[in-house]
């Protein structure tokens, strides 16, 4: 007989496994190429690297798009690692049931999503490897700037970009094991208005940088970009409220039953939604910000086009992918929970519901959280960067392309989703899930 | 009338009707010899039964009944008709059930009669329970309608005993 | 019985789940503002045939139709409509939706059919009342009672004045009181609207409250047996 420790783990089912580890794999070596781009120190390098890589002043920049890259993942990680997690759930609730004790539960959690998580982020070593070969020496060798550097690597820093990655997948198995013995199912609390609180806090820090009502700081670097992750994390944080705000007012003032049955499923599961609004909030301010940016980079004529274009445009490409992954893992989180919930779905069926109605629900739910979110945020960061630098007034109509292209992409992705899931759909509100015998 | 059951079965004498009796109805008072007695001396004057035989062996006289024709009528009259469901024992229920179970005369149309005649009362009882409301009548009400439940249930599970033992009707 | 009273009808209904025969032929005609009882032991195709009888389930053989339409000359829309507008469902459990409140649960036929939401609010209030529930109108199926929920279902079940409300052991996941409490409501609600109802139940206390009884044994309905010899 194996031993119960790995039956359990081996339970969570192979393609979750396959999931967690493809998704920390991704965003170690993510982070990896992020280190060792800062590992490039202070001064200019003897590498061919691209502009803004090589020239220190923009390295940090750079370093934050590169993390930026991986603002999408993250979801995708933390969603494939909840994915299943009603069956995990009951799995777990069955072997506190059966007289396992919290320590033990605490200790399978840890280990079923820890050890994929483990595996990801060592297999991250040689993501970070193909990233170098593909994005540094493949470019390098064609005389362009790479992208991520070929000389220097992440070094020992990898040991706590592999050891944070396992800590998290540990973190999330363990609370997620001992959430499911506690009888006790409390109402998670619905978000606080914190964010604006903290965009407040970016804003002043921008004005210190620039010298509005007192004098400008002497290096401005540093406070731009404290500014900036202060606006990400503000955003990140107002984002999930204003989804919960929003679901709240439509689903009080609507005539329509699927926008209805959306609000409210926004407003249960607002933890999810949450997650997935600051993900798109994030990302949409990148898009607003690149639309000012590349359109005013254009109009200045400038003879370094390439050096600031290039990359900006391919951080444009990757936060469009980035929306679009976005989009389709809070659509396959809104399938999922839909599944979970056969029974009243196909009462709801018996009753007179028609089907299309249900799907037209789900697309709601998804679009409610993500294109008001992605808009809005688009818009700020275009206006932000308007306001902020000097650039003309082209740019504006940039910015609000970029946010067009944002709000497209959500919505394409949510259609997408809507179709490729069907079938399961489908499947869940047939008639044989209302047989009790 | 129980003892009309038995004596379909063949012509006995009181000692072995008092035995066939006690097997039928392991859970009831055992009879007493007195009442077999007794009950034969009316059922023969009311000729529904007749003493065909008298053995003198050692000991007190055997005499064998058997049915008579009559006799034969008034059992069949008597399992025709379901039970009146009673207020409290209803042991004449089981007797009669058991009776036809054991002769094996058309035990399922038995079964469906007895069952729409407890239904019919129960309908009766719980339309009645809709107009009252003072509590003490509903629960006496109430009272009656558990054992009628409980009847019902009883009836239902022999029926599927019986279909499960593979025993046609 | 005229064919103009007979609200929903099957005949010679056959249905198999895969190589498992469920319904044998089974037939069953509903009157208008008739109580009937469908019950049977477990296994003997009783939800099924309400299932049948209300179009979530087409059979493989055999006509069910509804004031004299056959279901399966309809189109999926259309028999959507029809379960909506002219039939009410209740089931045993699981039937509400969980995120919307008792009042949206109750009103969310009426959107459907494209009301506003003012007079949609005002109706399902109402029927919310009338079962005995209005104090929960805002409060959500998972922190209400079993009891409670089976109102709420009912109110729903009745909001849009259907002609039969078709019940699946309503009182099952019930205790004997308050199952008692929620049958009785349903009669008397249903028998204020003139709607037909047809319980499936296992439950003797619970057929007794109709006003006749069908059988169902093995996918077929017995034949009627009186208690007169």
């Amino acid at each position: 007989m194996r031993p119960l420790w790995l039956s359990v783990v081996l339970a969570s089912g192979r393609a979750r496994i396959a999931l967690v580890v493809a998704s920390t794999a991704l965003v170690s070596g993510l982070l990896l190429v992020a280190v060792s781009i800062a590992r490039l120190g202070n001064g200019y390098v003897r590498q061919p690297l691209l502009g803004p890589i090589a020239d220190p002043g923009t390295r940090p920049g750079s370093v934050l798009a590169v993390l930026l890259a991986g603002v999408p993942i993250a979801p995708l990680l933390d969603q494939c690692v909840r994915l299943g997690s009603a069956a995990q759930w009951r799995r777990y609730q069955a072997l506190a049931v059966a007289g396992a004790g919290r320590r033990d539960l605490r200790r399978w959690g840890a280990v079923e999503t820890g050890a994929p998580a483990l595996a990801g982020a060592l297999l991250g070593v040689p993501v970070w490897f193909a990233l170098r070969l593909l994005l540094g020496d493949a470019l390098a060798d064609r005389g362009h700037g790479a992208l991520v550097p070929t000389t220097t690597g992440p070094g020992p820093w990898a040991l706590p970009v592999v050891g944070a990655i396992t800590a998290y997948g540990v973190f999330v198995g363990r609370r997620a094991a001992v959430r499911a013995a506690d009888s006790r199912r409390r109402e998670s609390r619905p978000p606080r208005p914190w964010g604006p609180v903290l965009l407040l806090l970016a804003l002043l820090t921008l004005g210190r940088a620039f010298g509005v009502g007192v004098p400008p700081a002497r290096d401005t670097d540093p406070w731009t970009l404290a500014a900036v992750v202060l606006g990400v994390l503000g955003v990140a944080t107002s984002t999930p409220w204003l989804a919960y705000l929003l679901a709240g007012r439509v689903g009080r003032r609507t005539d329509s039953a699927p926008t209805l049955l959306a609000a409210s499923r926004i407003r249960a599961d607002h933890g999810a939604a949450g997650r997935a609004a600051a993900a798109v909030g994030a990302v949409g301010l990148t898009l607003g910000v690149l639309g000012v940016f590349t359109t005013g980079l254009l109009d200045l004529q400038n003879q370094d086009l390439a050096y600031y274009v290039v990359p900006a445009v391919l951080v444009g490409i990757v936060a469009v992918l980035a929306l679009a992954v976005i989009t389709l893992s809070l659509s396959l989180h809104s399938i999922e929970a839909t599944l979970e919930r056969r029974r009243e779905m196909s009462s709801l069926v018996a009753t007179g519901v028609a089907p299309r109605v249900i799907e037209a629900a789900n697309r709601t739910e998804c679009l409610l959280v993500t294109l008001p979110i992605t808009l809005l945020a688009g818009v700020v960061g275009a206006a932000v960067y308007v306001l902020g630098t000097p650039v003309g007034s082209a740019a504006a109509l940039g910015g609000l392309a970029g946010v067009v292209v944002a709000g497209g992409a959500v919505w394409l992705a949510v259609q997408v989703a809507a179709g490729v899931t069907r079938p399961w759909l489908r499947d869940a509100l047939a008639p044989d899930n209302l047989r009790t015998e | 009338m129980v003892l009309l059951g038995l004596l379909e079965r063949g012509p006995g004498h009181g000692y072995e009707l008092k035995s066939a009796h006690d097997d039928w109805f392991p859970s009831a008072k055992p009879l007493a010899f007195g009442q077999v007695y007794a009950t034969l001396a009316r059922l023969e004057r009311d000729g529904l039964v007749e003493a065909v035989e008298t053995h003198q062996e050692s000991g007190p006289e055997r005499t064998v009944y058997a049915l008579t024709d009559e006799g034969h009528a008034a059992l069949r009259q008597w399992l025709a008709e379901p039970e009146a469901p009673a207020a409290y024992a209803a042991d004449d229920l089981v007797r009669k059930t058991v009776t036809a179970l054991r002769l094996g005369l058309d035990r399922a149309r038995f079964l469906d009669r007895q069952h729409a005649a407890h239904m019919a009362l129960m309908r009766e009882l719980t339309g009645q329970r809709a107009e009252v409301a003072e509590p003490g009548a509903r629960i006496a009400l109430d009272h009656r309608l558990a054992h009628l439940d409980a009847d019902l249930r009883w009836l239902q599970e022999t029926r599927e005993r019986m279909n499960r033992d593979g025993v046609a009707s | 019985m005229t064919e103009t009273e007979v609200v929903v009808a099957a005949s010679g209904v056959q249905l198999s789940f895969g190589s498992t025969p469920a319904l044998r032929g089974a037939s069953i005609s509903v009157a208008r503002g008739e109580l009937v009882a469908l019950t049977g032991p477990s296994g003997s195709g009783k939800s099924t045939l309400m299932h049948c009888l209300a179009g979530v389930l087409l059979p493989d053989a055999g006509v069910v139709t509804f004031a004299g339409r056959r279901l399966d000359e309809m189109s999926a829309d259309e028999r959507t409509l029809l379960r909506r507008r002219h039939i009410g469902l209740v089931l045993q459990f699981g039937q509400l939706v969980p995120e919307l409140t008792a009042l949206e649960n109750v009103a969310l036929p009426l959107l459907l059919d494209g009301r506003g939401r003012k007079n949609v609010e005002q109706a399902a209030r109402q029927w919310l009342e009338q079962l005995g529930v209005a104090d929960r109108a805002g409060i959500r199926p998972p922190a209400m009672s079993g009891g409670e929920q089976q109102r709420v279902a009912i109110a729903r079940a009745l909001v849009t004045s259907p002609d039969v409300v078709l019940a699946d052991e309503p009182t099952g996941s019930l205790d004997t009181v308050t199952g008692e409490l929620a049958l009785e409501v349903l009669v008397k609600a249903t028998r204020e609207t003139g709607a037909a109802l047809v319980v499936v139940t296992h439950d003797h206390r619970v057929s007794a409250w109709m006003d006749r009884e069908v059988v169902l044994r093995d996918g077929a309905v017995e034949a009627p047996v009186d208690a007169a010899p």
